[in-house]
Parts: C-alpha cells; sequence; structure tokens
C-alpha cells in the first residue's frame, strides 16, 4: 500500500515537473506612421492573459512597469481576447480615467494571420492599427 | 379635393431627400486588397452596393460601378463602434469585413480585417463618411 502511494506520488510529481513554464510574447500594434505604438504582454493558455503594457504615443512614454520600460505609469484597466476580438482599456492610475482604447479584430486565411484595429487616446487622437504576435 | 391630395403627396415626395449614401474604402495599405462599400441608411446600415479586389480579380454587386464578378451582400451590422460586412454568392462567402470605428479628429477612423477564402486576409484601413 505504501509502496503504491509512493509510487502515485512520485509518477505525480514528474508530472508536473514535466510542464513546461507558460512561456509569454509581446501583442505589438503600431500605426502606420510608427509613431503611435502599444504593447502587451501576453501569457497563460493560448495568450489570452496581459500581464504588462506599454504606450507610446507622439514622443510620449507610459509603462506598466517604468522600471523595467521607462515612462509614466499606467495600469491595464480591463482586457479581452479570444484570439478572434480584442479589446484592451489603458488607465491613468492617478487620473483614474481611460488613458487609451484599443480595439482589434484578428483573422486568418491560408498562411495570412492578420490583426487590424482602431487604437483611441482620449483627448489626443485615434489612429488605425496594425498588429504582430503572439 | 382628390386633386389636391395627390399634388400635396407629390410636393411631399418631391420635399423628402433621398436616403443619402456614400462609399467608404477599405484599402490595405500596400493596396493588395480592397473592399468597397456604399453605405445609407438612417438608423441602421443599409449597403445598397459592393465592390472587392484582390490583384486582378474583381466583384462587383453592380455592374455600373465596374466590370467583376457577382458578389451580394450577406450580412451587416453597424453598432457599438463595430462595423461587419459578409459578402456572398449564392451563399458561399466571398469576402469577411470586420472594422472598428472610433472618433478621430475631423472625422471617423476605420480599422480592421479583410479575409477573402482562397485569397489571403490583411489588415485594412478604411475612408468615408
Amino acid at each position: 500500500m505504501t509502496r503504491t502511494l509512493l509510487r502515485l506520488l512520485t509518477t505525480a510529481l514528474l508530472a508536473i515537473a514535466a510542464q513546461p513554464a507558460l512561456a509569454t510574447e509581446w501583442l505589438d500594434c503600431t500605426s502606420f506612421d510608427f509613431n503611435q505604438r502599444i504593447q502587451l504582454l501576453a501569457g497563460g493558455v493560448d495568450f489570452h492573459q496581459f500581464s504588462a503594457a506599454t504606450l507610446y504615443v507622439n514622443g510620449a512614454d507610459w509603462s506598466t512597469s517604468p522600471e523595467a520600460q521607462p515612462g509614466q505609469l499606467l495600469d491595464i484597466g480591463q482586457a479581452f481576447w479570444d484570439g478572434k476580438t480584442l479589446l484592451v482599456d489603458l488607465i491613468d492610475p492617478a487620473a483614474q480615467s481611460v488613458l487609451a482604447e484599443l480595439r482589434v479584430f484578428a483573422t486568418s486565411e491560408g498562411a495570412d494571420d492578420v490583426k487590424g484595429g482602431v487604437l483611441r487616446v482620449p483627448g489626443t487622437g485615434a489612429w488605425v492599427v496594425v498588429c504582430t504576435g503572439p | 379635393m382628390l386633386r389636391a391630395s395627390f399634388i400635396a403627396l407629390a410636393l411631399a415626395g418631391l420635399a423628402s431627400p433621398a436616403n443619402a449614401t456614400e462609399w467608404v474604402n477599405c484599402t490595405e495599405p500596400s493596396g493588395a486588397a480592397s473592399f468597397d462599400f456604399l453605405a445609407g441608411g438612417v438608423d441602421v446600415l443599409s449597403i445598397a452596393a459592393i465592390t472587392i479586389s484582390v490583384g486582378d480579380k474583381v466583384w462587383a454587386s453592380d455592374v455600373a460601378n465596374g466590370p467583376g464578378d457577382p458578389v451580394e451582400l450577406g450580412q451587416s451590422f453597424a453598432g457599438n463602434g463595430m462595423i461587419l460586412v459578409d459578402a456572398v454568392h449564392q451563399g458561399v462567402l466571398v469576402a469577411e469585413l470586420r472594422l472598428w470605428q472610433t472618433p478621430g479628429a475631423d472625422l471617423p477612423i476605420y480599422g480592421g480585417t479583410l479575409a477573402i477564402p482562397g485569397f489571403g486576409a490583411w489588415s485594412v484601413s478604411c475612408s468615408g463618411p
């Protein structure tokens, strides 16, 4: 009995150890003139969870981690990504207001996987964006 | 009396503006593919014509807008910042347009994707009303 339990426990531990750490990759959306850019660090199953973000608009930088990516502090307010529709609102934590809205559709055909949509920064502007990754 | 009624009705008809329509032109930045639709409607989106192109291949719902293989509007929806259009022919999907709309400085801006089965998919930017 004890040997059986020990064998089962060993098997379970080996199975857990064999699981790869869930990878993360950046989703990168830029305007056609490259003057506006929003990046989201995607992870989790199917890269549907975002853990960090950076925003670059007309020469100004924001980041969820200014110590790693310099810029003013921002938060990910809300996000939704199901592989076809991406909705992200970035928040200015100081003002508790929406700093940027990202709305993107994704589609694929043959070898083409594309993501395109719009980025809006209230009070500043709005741009068509093209995204790559992950 | 009856004649006066007919005249009043005719004048009312002339005074009512025909629902205005304008073309929305969506293209991939290099021009590899495009999806244009003639949009009208008052409270909801109404599409009167569609023209689609990829390379040398062209589809047109109305020959008045140029030559092309036949295509019809399958379904469309505009609302909550989205414009969704499926173009079909004999029930088969020809092209799928998915756009986000947001206020720009002067005019709304539109960005999203265009997929044409058997040909490819592209990010697109649109100009229009």
